[in-house]
């Protein structure tokens, strides 16, 4: 069985390494990414699937690297520490992808990265899916979560409004899951804060903190 | 003055206005035009700047560097919203120069002045919709940017003569037209049997069309395209800014000032895309 995985590995990372046009290594990597769960037992293929993936991410190629997301996020933790190590701060496209995958896999080893892409990445789609991701990070730990809430609080006063919406819906992800009550009371005073007219100017963001509350109330 | 003072750096408004005075160099002018519409910036000063930037190339021969700082004057122009203005601009639509005369004519859009129509519609009947038009670089006519500022100006009008003006190009060869003619109809006439054109297009084999079309629905503020936008392959900060526009711009009503089921509806399919 591990013969013909390894077989079927390298006939699609080599389809990938010799496609000649864009079409042809996204359809290339979605065949790998198919192959995939099979690998889920066998960690040495596996990784190198994941490292393909992480290449494909830096591609410049919006249809492979949405493959080779899908790809990293099911293998969920075993993609965490690759994931972590191929952070190119040169290349904005690959970084974006990097933190989407880290949001989605919902690791706390994610955490690091994900607050200082919301600190201080240029890129409001980099921005906008780390905080997304800070509101869903796996477990209960305070520290993590303290630092979750501070990273979301900078969020909920970023300049470009869908950083502030994703900041807001991941402050009622937190809530719903549960929070110590000091931070129970943070959470809820920004949501508070940009359902409010003079707070926040954008009416979308208003409109989502105003549902937060009511779903919260609920 | 320092080396990189036009690559973007941070001016005061006073600098502003000093750069785009000044005529030594055009590069600190451009710079300058382009920050006064970036900050909205209020001044009078910076609008009669602004408006002379663009009427010195009005009329008369312009070197190259004088077109290019009008055509941010002009851009800059629509930002600020100023009545002043619209004569230049209306002017603009008819210059030799494609850039500009798009540049006017988005401008004219944001403008939320209804005296530019008649001049848009009779620049917009004048392009001929050539067969090949699909692979020139630019078309006889800014089609895109004028359908878009009718669209915006004469919304909910139901004015029959604009909406025979606009069906023209649902045929276009170039479908980023048709697409806005689509979004204009929708605009103008209010049914949604327009959209069709746009929703046709979300599945288009090219990305930047299937995004154009995403944006186009969003800003027809037909509601019910939100579950199309939602689950079109485009990039998720276009189809979350496409269903904000649905949501705070709707086709038929003012803006929400509160939670209905069709508002809670659209920020569910938001949460989706994140």
């Amino acid at each position: 069985m591990s013969q013909g995985n390894a077989a079927a590995l390298q006939t699609q990372l080599q389809a990938i390494e010799q496609a000649a046009t864009r079409q042809q290594l996204a359809n290339a990597s979605a065949q790998l990414v198919a192959l995939m769960p099979q690998l889920s037992s066998e960690p040495e293929l596996q990784g190198q699937a994941i490292s393909c993936c992480i290449d494909l991410l830096k591609a410049n190629n919006p249809a492979a690297a949405l493959q080779a997301l899908r790809g990293l996020i099911g293998c969920g933790a075993a993609a965490v520490e690759p994931l972590l190590n191929s952070l190119d701060e040169r290349n904005y496209g690959a970084r974006a992808w990097t933190v989407r995958a880290l949001s989605a896999i919902q690791d706390p080893r994610g955490l690091a990265v994900l607050q200082r892409a919301v600190a201080n990445d240029i890129g409001p789609s980099v921005r906008q899916a780390a905080a997304y991701g800070l509101g869903r990070l796996q477990g209960q730990n305070q520290s993590m979560l303290r630092q979750c809430l501070e990273s979301l609080e900078l969020a909920c006063s970023d300049s470009e409004w869908s950083v502030r919406y994703a900041a807001v819906a991941a402050l009622e992800q937190r809530l719903q899951q549960g929070l110590p009550s000091e931070l129970d009371q943070q959470a809820r005073s920004l949501l508070q804060q940009r359902s409010q007219q003079d707070m926040d100017d954008t009416l979308v963001v208003r409109l989502r903190a105003l549902l937060a509350l009511e779903r919260l109330a609920a | 003055m320092d080396d990189n003072a036009s690559a973007g750096q941070p001016i005061s408004e006073a600098e502003a206005l000093e750069r785009l005075e000044q005529r030594a160099d055009p590069s600190q002018r451009y710079y300058a035009a382009w920050w006064l519409g970036r900050m909205r910036c209020q001044n009078p000063k910076a609008i009669s700047l602004l408006i002379d930037a663009l009427s010195s190339v009005l009329g008369q021969p312009a070197s190259p560097d004088d077109l290019m700082v009008a055509r941010n004057a002009a851009r800059a122009l629509g930002k600020l919203q100023s009545p002043a203005a619209l004569a230049s601009l209306l002017q603009a639509l008819e210059h030799s120069d494609h850039d500009l005369r798009e540049a006017a004519a988005r401008s004219l859009g944001e403008s939320g002045d209804a005296n530019a129509l008649p001049a848009l519609l009779e620049t917009l009947n004048r392009s001929t919709m050539e067969p090949n038009a699909a692979s020139q670089a630019r078309l006889d006519q800014p089609c895109e940017a004028l359908l878009e500022a009718i669209g915006c100006l004469a919304k909910g009008s139901k004015d029959p003569n604009i909406c025979q003006a606009l069906q023209r190009f649902c045929q276009h060869p170039r479908p980023m037209v048709q697409s806005a003619a689509c979004r204009a109809l929708v605009l103008v006439s209010g049914d949604s049997q327009w959209a069709t054109g746009m929703l046709n297009l979300l599945n288009d084999p090219e990305p930047l069309i299937r995004r154009g079309a995403v944006l186009d629905l969003g800003a027809s503020g037909w509601r019910d395209a939100a579950e199309a936008i939602a689950g079109c392959a485009a990039e998720s900060n276009i189809k979350l800014l496409a269903l904000r526009q649905l949501l705070e711009q709707p086709l038929h009503g003012p803006a929400p000032s509160a939670l209905g089921s069709q508002e809670r509806h659209l920020l569910n399919l938001m949460d989706g895309v994140l």
